[in-house]
């Protein structure tokens, strides 16, 4: 069992190393990966993450149900409502109240779903751009992303962090006159999206760059366990909405759009599709909303006897799943989450491997990373391989020698 | 070799000789109990023959009776639905060994890297057995997500060693 990186080896296998992260300008997040390199070609990729780490399962174990449901939220900025939306289902799986959920509040869960998985691609597709240098359509997504952004506060109140589930439904309806005032902002979108996938499906330069760059074979994307748009892209059909439905998704009509190259370009493609399918869901389902206003929510108790519930949904980023466990007190007994970024990071692994050092950020950009924030880095000394780890009080330390001393205080 | 469709999770684990536990209401989770010497023999199983290829996570719990490690398989159904076979092993808490499903399934590298930093389970023929999640200055007997330590406790634990690590380098 070699196919998954093994540790850094003493003697580097290429001609030098690059270390790039936790804090780097091709990063939106702090990782922190070490290539080996032959040349410009890619041998070996080690990787670290943690810097973001702050024990929220523990903490989760620490408040009431009620209260972790604003700690769900906080795990991510971009994809807070699939956390709280994940959180939710499992505790009310475990509450064995799932199926009493009322259908008005299924379809608003539908919505905003669908409303933050717009603007989580567009935002991926404005990087991506600005990753391989085509900045004029990374402005024009990102002024266009405005518009999801408002309609969202129209619905929520917030921009970021909707704060809309709660365990037994939602917290707020959608009322007739914001319906009418929603739907002709989300036909103005689907507009300005065509407008976006014309000019990036027909800009050469843009697609020479990602075309057959980094590709993840149908096979490798299983074997990795690789989800969401990643996995699509090479064909792999594990759409959480269609193999495993959940609240409304299966009274909703959509298609699931796959793409069978595996490389960058097919990634691109293939959420420039999903933007305007759920676009289109979105439609639908604020057209379709039934039940009567107000009904949304129904009562839970503030207990839940002792029982386990887990529900996967389909984030931005692919299969999100949360595990909780009950011991019959206000607090869950174990609370488990697994992002999808976590999911991607060994398929993204295995994909750098033979890639150019041109290429590493927009191969890095194309499973959409959502990461977190910067403790303490490592220095490798190329010579003899030798690494060391420095915490934040080293860095601290070694900067106030190194005001006294100069710069020599850097060398081993 | 033909791969099996099952109809239906019970199919599946009537072939795996498992049976079903609570809870039992929602039909596309199905939980069974096993014990972690089966844990090889199984994953084999559901590879070979019923061509699972997505384990999403490797989920630990710490109880009085010991640690159980929870393995939701993803199972493809005949009506192209994924239904979780969610199996649940039993792990002795005094000698946390088990066997690293990593050869199986390549996807789970990290997912049992992050369940050997949170809750110290070791796993045998893992490629790559190193602490994943925590700093750097972890010391080595805690395992954060354990029932028997505080955070206050991790906290304080932390900022002594890393005024050790100070003082060692001044």
């Amino acid at each position: 069992m070699t196919e998954y990186a093994p540790p850094i080896p003493e003697t580097p296998e290429g001609d030098y190393s690059i270390s790039i992260g936790p804090q780097h300008p091709t990063h939106k997040e702090p990782i922190r990966f070490i290539f080996q390199v032959k040349g410009e070609t890619i041998e070996h990729v080690d990787l670290r993450i943690g810097f973001n780490h702050r024990g929220i399962e523990k903490a989760f174990e620490q408040r009431t149900w009620n209260q972790n449901l604003y700690l769900a939220a906080r795990l991510c900025g971009i994809c807070s409502a699939a956390h709280q939306f994940a959180y939710a289902q499992a505790a009310e799986r475990c509450a064995k109240i799932y199926d009493e959920i009322p259908e008005r509040a299924q379809y608003i869960r539908v919505i905003i779903q669908e409303l933050e998985r717009i603007q989580s691609h567009m935002l991926w597709y404005g990087v991506l751009a600005h990753d391989t240098g085509f900045d004029t359509m990374f402005h024009l997504t990102w002024r266009d992303r405005e518009i999801v952004n408002d309609i969202l506060e129209i619905i929520s109140g917030n921009r970021v962090n909707y704060a809309m589930w709660t365990i037994g439904g939602v917290r707020r309806d959608i009322s007739r006159d914001q319906i009418t005032n929603i739907i002709p902002k989300l036909k103005d979108l689907r507009k300005k999206c065509d407008y976006h996938r014309d000019v990036m499906m027909s800009e050469r330069s843009f697609i020479a760059r990602q075309e057959n760059v980094a590709i993840l074979s149908t096979e490798d994307a299983k074997r990795f366990c690789a989800v969401g748009p990643t996995a699509r892209a090479s064909n792999v059909n594990c759409d959480v909405r269609k193999i495993d439905p959940y609240c409304a998704y299966n009274k909703i009509d959509f298609d699931v759009p796959l793409w069978d190259q595996g490389d960058i370009f097919g990634g691109l493609s293939l959420r420039l599709d999903e933007t305007l399918i759920s676009i289109d869901m979105a439609i639908q389902a604020l057209e379709n909303l039934p039940g009567n206003p107000g009904d949304i929510k129904i009562r839970v108790p503030r207990k839940i006897d002792p029982n386990e519930g887990i529900q996967r949904v389909e984030a931005p980023r692919g299969e999100d799943i949360h595990f909780v466990r009950s011991n019959g007190s206000e607090k869950p007994d174990r609370h488990k989450i697994r992002a999808p970024t976590f999911a991607n990071l060994p398929s993204l692994v295995h994909r750098l491997k033979g890639c150019q050092v041109a290429d590493i950020p927009p191969v890095i950009r194309v499973i959409d990373p959502c990461i977190g924030c910067c403790e303490r880095t490592t220095f490798v000394d190329i010579k003899t391989g030798k690494s060391i780890d420095l915490s934040g009080e080293h860095l601290i330390s070694r900067t106030n020698r190194a005001h006294r001393l100069g710069t020599r205080v850097l060398e081993f | 070799m033909m791969l099996n469709v099952p109809k239906s999770l019970d199919e599946v684990a009537k072939a795996l000789n498992l049976t079903r536990r609570d809870p039992k209401i929602y039909p596309r989770d199905y939980y069974v109990n096993s014990s972690s010497d089966r844990m090889l023999e199984i994953a084999a199983k559901l590879k070979n023959e019923f061509g699972v290829h997505h384990v999403s996570t490797v989920i630990v719990r710490d109880d009085e009776d010991g640690f159980h490690l929870i393995y939701p398989f993803s199972v493809i159904l005949d009506n192209s639905e994924w239904g979780k076979l969610i199996v649940d092993f039993l792990v002795d808490k005094k000698n946390p060994e088990v066997e690293s499903l990593t050869p199986e399934f390549p996807g789970l590298v990290i997912a049992e890297r992050e369940a050997y930093d949170m809750m110290g389970i070791r796993f045998k023929n893992h490629p790559d057995l190193r602490r994943l999640l925590t700093p750097d200055i972890m010391p080595s007997d805690i395992y954060p997500l354990r029932k028997d330590i505080t955070a206050e406790e991790i906290r304080r634990r932390l900022a002594e060693e890393a005024e050790k690590r100070r003082l060692d380098l001044e």
